[in-house]
């Protein structure tokens, strides 16, 4: 195979955890947007926050960790895969929970509401991780092996074993979110209640209900994108924050209420943030968030809602 | 309080008396305010100010247009870039890149805005995020010369220049005493960002008062409808979309003109929340909500950082990440009690005190002020009474609170030593009124009650008025007195007189001191200065003063011609005073057919 098209291979397989990593995220928006209509700017900050909790339960009574004693009390250090599971959960009951002190009081309440009390959950999460867990980042354990030596060679190229294990990740939560969606009561409720709540109510569907589920979803793939995330680079409080822009980017470009196209749009996303760089001289990597928003405006150019989107009608 | 207190038809006699009132104090209080200030309290001021500027860019959008915009920030940023480059690179004057600012900001904003407003939804939130992600990186890209042009991540210092330019101005203010030094080139700033501010309100204003304006306004209220209409949507959302991005740029002008100094990471995401923040807060939709909302976000951050409340073995400190949680609680609370944010409760207050009646175009009042008089039932004149005691009350318990050593209740002091000077002036509203009514029988068989309390009221607020503001005269002319004192003090160096007040200020200069003079002497490092020790120096200064026998801060001896402003200016308040009240008590029209003769002779005129 020639150089130049395995350095193209290579740079490929580097994007994949990017992009996987995109794509949960995204995921979890999506979840959110197609049920409430809401651009949740929490979601970063909520997902750091269960990594803090995973970080905490893997360390145990580690001195000057908050929380360490609490977490030793039930019996931490963990196992990396327990840990990160106990995070999830968690919080994917602070999503749940979230949403019922929070959102549901104020459901009849404009978009300007809605975006500002998730800005408002935004700051309080970041400083309070920023408070109890303080600005240094930490090493966070890998979740997949990921000694130098751990790739699979295809043609010449290194496919690293946590690139593999972040997609088989995604690709198990994607499996289960479709069968949840497609094949439960459970999953038919909250697509009757995205697609018309008042509908849904009337045909005897607790909406309310559903929607607290729709949260719990969201949370626990948002905790997971942030554990993968954590990971692959450095745990600190701020880390979401770059990964939500491109997570809002990615489900822009896939349309805002289409799964589908948050998967894909995490792809394009990652891809261009490693290839665009890397073949036009012109942008450095400081600006390797460039051509992903460029390509988010031309497609919301030629199709407002997106690859995948609903084109919304609007009856008067 | 069922019904408001006053009662007024739009444009009559009163209404005019008291948007008199209202705006003198606004005005006088916006003008005057750097003359109270210490430097870096004028400093925090202008922040505020630039944030007003600002918060009113993004609501054009969000508020007037109901679209969401989060990418202000990068407008922000361009403003700022350019006008640090043309003013360090080009030499142009600041005004100058005024209008540039302002085209290059509204190209930008067309650029962002056409894409993203041709479809309905949070689609302009989603691109002007990614435009507020993007702009802290753009700074730095090496071609074309932009990073050398902006400083790239070292940002660019102007402060310099701007300080050259903002200093020809002094001669203009020379004849202003008291500002000068630090403060002057402070105060200066403060005014000319005042004036471009005041300008930019009145033109947002202006627009949404007009064709183009109600356009935007019915496009919030009913796209749908509002197209029916034949308002042209996407022309009319990109072009005010392009107009807020514009003054987002001027904004970014003005903090560059504040601060001196631009760099990429100011302008990030975080500033475009901080936006968001203050137009929740502050008051979406509505002009008041912006300016409260920009001054919120610096003072109440600034306000927060100071607090430490100790719990036990935990101290709850605001100077660190918390500040942020305190703001993001704030806002969630907002959103949850008062969704229309300060304005809206600004208004609440307003309303129980005053009712505007709108004029038919015949130029009567749409209802005739008499069916709104609540009759011989009416309690306005015990609340005229209560008024007229809660004022001095507050006076008093702001007098004790100023005691307490904790910053926060200081402010909350004199928020109620300044509340007698608004209610004093609405109790003789109320009072003149409700004996007026009486006469005229409206009062019924309790007008004796209603006179003698109303008399009452209103005789408590023109003297509890008066107090404060001989108080205030006294305080000047004592401040000037004993300022006078000081400054004849001398200090003999080898048989060479020098006078003691430049002294101490250009001591505190010399050591490098951010407080006033004053503080300098009764806190200060000491030290030498001139082979003067500066505690001899202070000494001087303090026994003329106590020679005076007059316990007034040592501040004044800071600016020492300030005194005499503060003289000029209680003076000017205390003749203001007068004639207002001469002209209620006796000028005032208490016959409505002559106010309506007046109204229709004013339309005549403009017809």
């Amino acid at each position: 195979m020639d150089a130049g098209l395995l350095l193209l291979l290579q740079r490929i397989f580097d994007a994949l955890t990017n992009s996987a990593i995109y794509a949960s995220l995204a995921l979890a928006l999506v979840i959110i947007y197609r049920s409430t209509g809401l651009l949740n700017f929490a979601q970063g900050e909520m997902a750091t926050f269960s990594a803090y909790v995973a970080f905490v339960l893997l360390a145990g009574a580690a001195p000057g960790l908050t929380g360490g004693s609490l977490a030793s009390a039930v019996g931490a250090p963990y196992p990396t895969v327990a840990a990160i599971g106990a995070a999830v959960v968690l919080g994917a009951i602070a999503g749940g929970v979230t949403e019922r002190l929070v959102f549901r009081p104020l459901r009849d309440a404009s978009e300007l509401a809605m975006v500002s009390i998730t800005i408002g959950l935004f700051l309080g999460i970041n400083s309070l991780v920023e408070q109890w867990w303080g600005t240094a980042p930490r090493q966070f354990p890998s979740l997949f092996p990921d000694a130098p030596s751990d790739y699979l060679d295809i043609a010449g190229a290194r496919l690293r074993y946590s690139a593999i294990g972040a997609w088989v990740t995604l690709l198990v939560l994607l499996a289960a979110l479709a069968w949840l969606m497609q094949s439960t009561r459970g999953g038919l409720a909250f697509r009757a209640v995205s697609f018309n709540r008042e509908s849904a109510e009337l045909s005897g569907i607790r909406s309310a209900r559903t929607l607290m589920w729709g949260w719990v979803l969201a949370s626990a793939l948002g905790a997971v994108a942030a554990a993968l995330s954590a990971s692959s680079v450095l745990l600190e409080p701020k880390m979401m924050l770059r990964v939500l822009v491109y997570a809002f980017a990615a489900a822009t470009l896939g349309g805002l209420d289409s799964p589908r196209g948050a998967v894909l749009g995490g792809v394009v996303i990652g891809l261009s943030q490693t290839l665009v760089p890397a073949y036009i001289p012109f942008i450095g990597f400081e600006l390797s968030v460039l051509p992903a928003l460029v390509v988010m405006v031309i497609v919301l150019v030629v199709r407002p809602a997106g690859l995948f989107g609903t084109q919304r009608l609007e009856r008067v | 309080m069922s019904s408001p207190l006053i009662v007024v038809s739009k444009g009559d006699r009163q209404h005019r008396q008291w948007n008199t009132l209202y705006w003198g104090y606004a005005i006088a209080l916006a003008i005057l305010v750097p003359l109270v200030l210490q430097p870096f309290q004028i400093g925090r001021m202008n922040r505020a100010i630039v944030m007003i500027v600002a918060v009113l860019a993004v609501n054009l959008v969000v508020g007037f247009n109901g679209m969401l915009a989060l990418g202000h920030s990068a407008f922000m940023g361009i403003g700022a870039f350019v006008t640090a480059s043309m003013v360090q690179d080009e030499s142009w004057d600041y005004w100058m890149i005024i209008p540039l600012v302002l085209v290059l900001g509204f190209a930008v904003g067309v650029v962002v805005g056409l894409p993203a407003l041709r479809v309905k939804g949070l689609y302009l939130a989603l691109v002007t995020i990614a435009q507020a992600a993007v702009f802290p990186t753009l700074v730095n890209i090496d071609e074309l010369g932009i990073a050398e042009r902006t400083g790239g991540p070292n940002g660019k210092k102007v402060e310099e220049e701007v300080d050259r330019q903002v200093d020809s101005l002094s001669g203009y203010f020379e004849f202003l005493p008291g500002v000068d030094g630090a403060r002057g080139a402070d105060a200066y700033r403060y005014w000319i960002i005042l004036f471009i501010t005041a300008l930019v309100v009145l033109l947002v204003r202006n627009i949404m008062r007009s064709r183009a304006g109600r356009a935007v306004l019915a496009i919030r209220d009913n796209e749908a409808g509002a197209a029916v209409y034949g308002v042209n949507l996407p022309m009319y959302k990109t072009v005010n979309f392009a107009l807020s991005a514009s003054l987002g740029s001027l904004a970014g002008l003005l903090w560059c003109l504040d601060k001196g100094f631009v760099a990429g990471q100011d302008f990030t995401f975080l500033l475009a929340i901080e936006l968001i923040i203050g137009l929740v807060i502050g008051g979406v939709g509505t002009l008041q909500g912006s300016i409260l909302g920009g001054l919120f976000v610096v003072w109440v951050r600034d306000l927060t950082k100071r607090i430490s409340i100790p719990m036990g073995f935990y101290t709850l400190d605001g100077d660190g990440p918390l500040s942020n949680a305190i703001f993001g609680l704030i806002l969630i609370l907002f959103t949850f009690f008062a969704p229309g944010g300060i304005a809206s409760m600004v208004t609440a207050v307003q309303k129980r005190i005053i009712q505007v009646v709108p004029l038919t175009p015949a130029g009567d009042p749409i209802t005739p002020l008499e069916r709104l008089d609540p009759g011989p039932s009416s309690t306005r004149s015990t609340w005229a009474l209560r008024l007229a005691v809660i004022g001095p009350v507050l006076l008093v318990i702001g007098w004790v609170l100023m005691n307490v050593d904790n910053l926060i209740v200081g402010v909350f002091a004199f928020l109620l030593r300044f509340a007698i000077v608004v209610l004093a002036p609405i109790v003789v509203f109320v009072a003149m009124n409700e004996r007026r009514a009486a006469r005229a029988g409206l009062r019924g068989e309790n007008a004796d009650a209603v006179t003698s309390r109303a008399t009452l009221a209103g005789v408590i607020g023109v003297l509890s008025f008066a107090y404060v503001k001989t108080f205030a005269l006294n305080l000047a002319l004592r401040a000037h007195h004993v300022t006078h004192l000081a400054r004849k003090a001398v200090v003999v160096d080898g048989g060479r007189e020098r006078p003691v007040v430049p002294l101490v200020s250009e001591a505190a200069k010399y050591n490098d001191f951010e407080g006033t003079p004053g503080e300098f002497c009764s806190s200060g490092p000491g030290g030498e200065f001139n082979n003067w020790s500066v505690d001899e120096i202070c000494g001087i200064a303090s026994e003329a003063i106590e020679a005076g026998e007059t316990p007034v801060g040592w501040w004044l001896i800071a600016w020492p011609t300030q005194s005499l402003l503060a003289l000029v200016l209680s003076l000017a308040s205390v003749a203001v005073t007068l004639l207002v009240g001469f002209r209620f008590f006796v000028f005032s029209n208490s016959d409505p057919e002559h106010a309506k003769a007046k109204t229709s002779e004013r339309q005549d005129a403009t017809a």
